[in-house]
This record gives C-alpha cells, structure tokens and sequence, in this order.
C-alpha cells in the first residue's frame, strides 16, 4: 500500500510539473530531469531502507538513514530547483 | 491552473498508475537470480534461487592441501576433548564458576538470565526425534510397496531432495560429492562417542559397538543448513540467545529423521549424524556444497543468512548432482573486518589479517588456511557465560536481514571488490556500535519478550528470489 500511494503521489507530481512547464512554455532541460529522477531515487531508496531497517528491529539504523537519504536527496534537487528558476527568471525577462 | 480536460486527466492517471503497477515487477525481475542464471551448472540456484551477488566457483575461496588433510578425530576438538587441553582441575573450577554465576544472575534477575529465559532454553531443548547413523528401523521401502526405488537424473534428484528438505524445515541445500583424496577427508575418523567410521566395499550399512560402516557405493553427502533466530541471537551470550541455537539443533534432530525416512521410503541409503555434529566436519562440507564460505569464525556465513545456521550433513548412494562451492567476496572481507576477533570476550578468534596454515592447536584440523582460533579460550568464555556465547556471531555483518538495500548493495559490493571493504566495517560500527570485547549482549534481552517475531523467530522468505 506505501508503495502504491507513493507511485501514484509521483506520478500526480510528475504530471504537475509536465503541465506547470507546459503553462509557462517552458522547456525543461534534460539535466533537470536527470537530476529530479536521482532525487526520487534516492527518496524511495531511502524510504525502502527506512521501512525494511524497522522490520528487521534495526531502529536506530533507521533513523539514521533518514540524513543520509535526505541529504543524498537534497543537492540533486537544489540543484535542479536552481536551474528551473533560473530558467524562468530567463524566460520573464 | 491550465485547462486539463476529464479525457486528458483519465488519461495521465492510467499512465501514472501503469507505472506504479510495472515498476515493482521490474525490479524483481532485475534483482532474481537471473544474472546467475548458467545454462549447465549445478547449483544450489537451480533448485533454490541464491542471491544474484553470489558467483559458483571452481573451488572454495580458502586454500586446501588435501595431501596434509586427515579424517579428523572428533574427541579432539574442544566439546569432548577439551579436559585434555586444559586439565581437570581447570575445568572444575570452570564448571564450578558457570554454576555460581548461572545462580546468581538469576537470582539477580539479569536480562537474559532470568528465570522466564533460562525455562525458555529448556523448552527449546526438549521434544524431538531420535537422532541415529542408520535411520529408523522400520521403513516402508518401495519392494514392499510392490514398485521399485525411485530413480531420476541427478538433477531431478536434487531438486527433489531440496524441495523435501524445504518443506521439513531446511533453508538452504547443497550437495558434495565424496571423493577418497579429498572430500572423504572431511568425513571423522571417529565419531564423538569413539566409534570408528569406515568406508569399506559392503552393499548394506552397518553398526556395532565399535564401528560404523559407510558402504563405498554411498557417494553424495546432502548438507544443509538450519536457520537460527538472527534477532534472538543477537542477545548473546545469554540463556535467552542460547536457545536458539539449542532449538535449531533440536528442529535438525527431526529433519534428519524425515529425511533419512524419506529416502529410505525411495530405496535409498541414509546415514545421519549419530549424535550432535558427528559423521563429518559440518562448515566444511557447507562450504564445499557452496552454502557459504569458510570465515574468521572458522564457521560458515552464507549469503542468505549470514553466520545465523546451523549446518548438518547425511551420507547417501542416491545418485545426485554436486554443487559448487561459492564465492560471495566473504571471506575476502573476514580479512579486512576482524569485528567478531575485536569482540571476543577472550580473545580467542584470530586477529590475523591473512589466513595461515598454521593450527592453533590439536583441536583444528590441518590441510586448509584459515584464521584458526584458540578454541579453549572460547570454550572458557562459554563457562563464564554459562551458554554457547555467540557473541561473535552477534556481531558480524554479515548477520543482517537482506530486506533493506543497503545491506543487499554493501553485499554485492563486497562480493566484487574488496575496495570499500574498509569503509564497509567503519560504517557497521557508526551504525551498530563499535566492537567491545565483554559479555554484554548486542540487544537488550528484556525487549526480545515483547518483539512481532515470526515462527521460531526466523524469517522463511529471507533469502528467497521473491523476498518481500
């Protein structure tokens, strides 16, 4: 079920950029896709060690994956966020 | 907001939800065993799908001198033989000391030694089977069922023997093959309680107060191995860990009853251990059947469960197919982690960073390189403990759960390069403590009382190509 409610929050998250880009005319570069997929990843990988460190009783290993994922998640996603607004800052003007 | 019309967000969500769908199956059918997938090998994978980091291998990533190897003399390691090594007086006043401080803790009430757990490990000792070289008396075999003995390639005997074994309650199976110079080697000379094993050209098995008498057509030993609670070990060195090393025992003592009634039901041979770790040595046929590799703890760790097995072995003439040993990178990380020798209450694992020929006693047995321990120092600890200790088997990192990816990529890492092998070991200690050489358990024995653990507190998925 955690599964299938993060598939489907992606997915509407997903959709959302795609027609929030398509409103403004914008073109998303492909480096900021790249860098948007290797956040998810690194989110769902740190949700899948998360959940399956707690279920083997591994309670502080679990809360230790949360900085390390988040953080892993983080610069990617700055980074892309930067871009974007850069590219719309561009696009105003 | 941009227009989006029904037909357009219908559209969007089915697509949205084929992906949610698709994607779970396309990561288990890149994570099963199908990168180990070799047409012709015979292998564990076959009948039981392994891993897809562990890779078969020719021969075992420890260096064997057949040539220097001899049946073994079981009365020489440390369970029956250790008044030997270090004196009666010695050990009395061991025993002496393990009574005392079994009375006092609990009294005390310390976790782990509590009454509640030391009743536990008694119950886990109790009710099983009888436990015999030959098998039951009384089989039902196929002559008397009008039809004659089961016969198949020794492929289809494998996966059939697997598929048994499975279902009376083994996780992992293997095969070795008995060979004179070498394999047979690994096979006591004599077996705990001093009766001889002897090959000898016969048709029928045979027993008597002095012998027991392995028939040479009796080629093929089925090891396996008998999963241990991984979180209750992880209590160790207390009562409460000990059972579970108890109760694998105990759980075996049936399933090579079952077993041996199995194949004697085919028309087959099954000659088990007699008593508790008798007929051969156990890690090194699990190693030689490729359910592990030998380690620093001189046991075997397996991919599947790490060091958390117990692993028990039968001789049999139903033709089958060896299979072969592994390598997993696990051995190669031994050398560069030592945490069990950090841990050891005394010392008395190796702290070597290579493997050597040399023994450290008469207790080992020559003809192989391995990080060859002090086990009369273990067995000392095990007396200040009053248990088996386990402690280094508590600690080892490899005693993890596969659920999670970071062990499972840690894991194939490690079975490529040795590279981060290093790195690997610092992060196990920032994450699960550093190595401290005492006699407190990893886990808090109180808490193992109110834990969700499954049946016999072993996960019967783990390991498995279709892990949750």
């Amino acid at each position: 079920m955690l599964w299938l409610i993060l598939g489907i929050a992606l997915g509407f998250t997903w959709h959302a950029l795609i027609v929030w880009s398509e409103s403004r005319n914008l073109r998303i570069p492909l480096l900021v896709w790249f860098l948007l997929m290797l956040t998810i990843l690194d989110i769902l990988s740190g949700v899948q060690n998360y959940v399956a460190l707690n279920l083997d009783y591994e309670e502080q290993a679990a809360r230790m994956i949360i900085p390390v994922y988040g953080v892993q998640a983080a610069i990617p996603l700055a980074l892309a966020l930067f871009l974007l607004w850069r590219k719309t800052r561009r696009a105003r003007w | 907001m941009p227009d989006i019309t029904r037909r357009q967000f219908l559209r969007e969500l089915g697509l949205a939800g084929a992906g949610v769908a698709l994607t779970p199956m396309a990561a288990a059918a890149l994570s099963a065993d199908s990168m180990n997938d070799e047409a012709d090998d015979i292998s564990p994978a076959k009948a039981a799908p392994r891993p897809s980091w562990v890779k078969l291998s020719a021969k075992p990533t420890i260096d064997i001198d057949w040539t220097a190897m001899q049946r073994f003399d079981e009365r020489n390691t440390c369970r029956g033989g250790l008044v030997n090594y270090v004196g009666k007086d010695t050990l009395d006043a061991w025993t002496k000391m393990q009574t005392e401080n079994l009375a006092q803790w609990l009294k005390q009430g310390k976790p782990g030694y509590t009454l509640r757990d030391v009743a536990l490990q008694a119950a886990s000792g109790a009710g099983s089977g009888a436990q015999s070289f030959l098998g039951p008396e009384k089989i039902t075999s196929p002559q008397d069922r009008g039809v004659p003995a089961w016969t198949g390639s020794p492929k289809d005997a494998n996966a059939m023997v697997t598929a048994a074994l499975r279902h009376l309650g083994a996780a992992t199976v293997g095969v070795v093959a008995l060979e004179p110079a070498t394999t047979e080697k690994l096979i006591y000379g004599f077996d705990p309680d001093g009766k001889e094993l002897v090959f000898a050209d016969v048709d029928q098995p045979a027993e008597d107060d002095k012998r027991r008498v392995i028939p040479r057509k009796a080629r093929w030993v089925i090891v396996w191995t008998v999963q241990m609670s991984e979180e209750t070990l992880k209590r160790a060195p207390t009562p409460l860990a000990q059972q579970t090393t108890t109760l694998a025992y105990t759980r075996n003592r049936n399933i090579q009853l079952r077993l041996q009634t199995f194949l004697r039901s085919l028309g087959y041979m099954a000659l088990g251990e007699a008593s508790t770790n008798a007929l051969g040595i156990s890690p090194a046929l699990g190693v030689m059947a490729g359910l592990g590799e030998l380690s620093r703890l001189n046991r075997l760790i397996t991919p599947e469960y790490g060091p958390m097995v117990r692993v028990f072995k039968l001789i049999t003439d139903l033709p089958l197919a060896p299979t072969s040993p592994i390598n997993a990178g696990i051995m190669r990380f031994c050398q560069e982690c030592k945490k069990c020798a950090e841990s050891c209450p005394s010392q008395a694992l190796s702290m070597r960073t290579e493997p050597t020929w040399d023994v450290a006693g008469p207790w080992n047995n020559p003809g192989h390189k391995a990080f060859f321990e002090d086990s009369t120092k273990c067995r000392e600890t095990w007396f200040r403990a009053g248990t088996n200790c386990g402690r280094c088997f508590a600690v080892c990192p490899y005693a993890s759960s596969s659920r999670a990816l970071v062990h499972r990529f840690a894991f194939s890492v490690e079975s490529s390069t040795a590279r981060f092998n290093s790195s690997f070991r610092k992060m196990h200690d920032l994450v699960f403590g550093k190595a401290q050489a005492n006699l407190d358990p990893v886990k808090d024995p109180e808490l193992w009382w109110s834990l969700d653990l499954p049946e016999y507190g072993i996960d019967t998925m783990q390991g498995r190509a279709n892990e949750g």
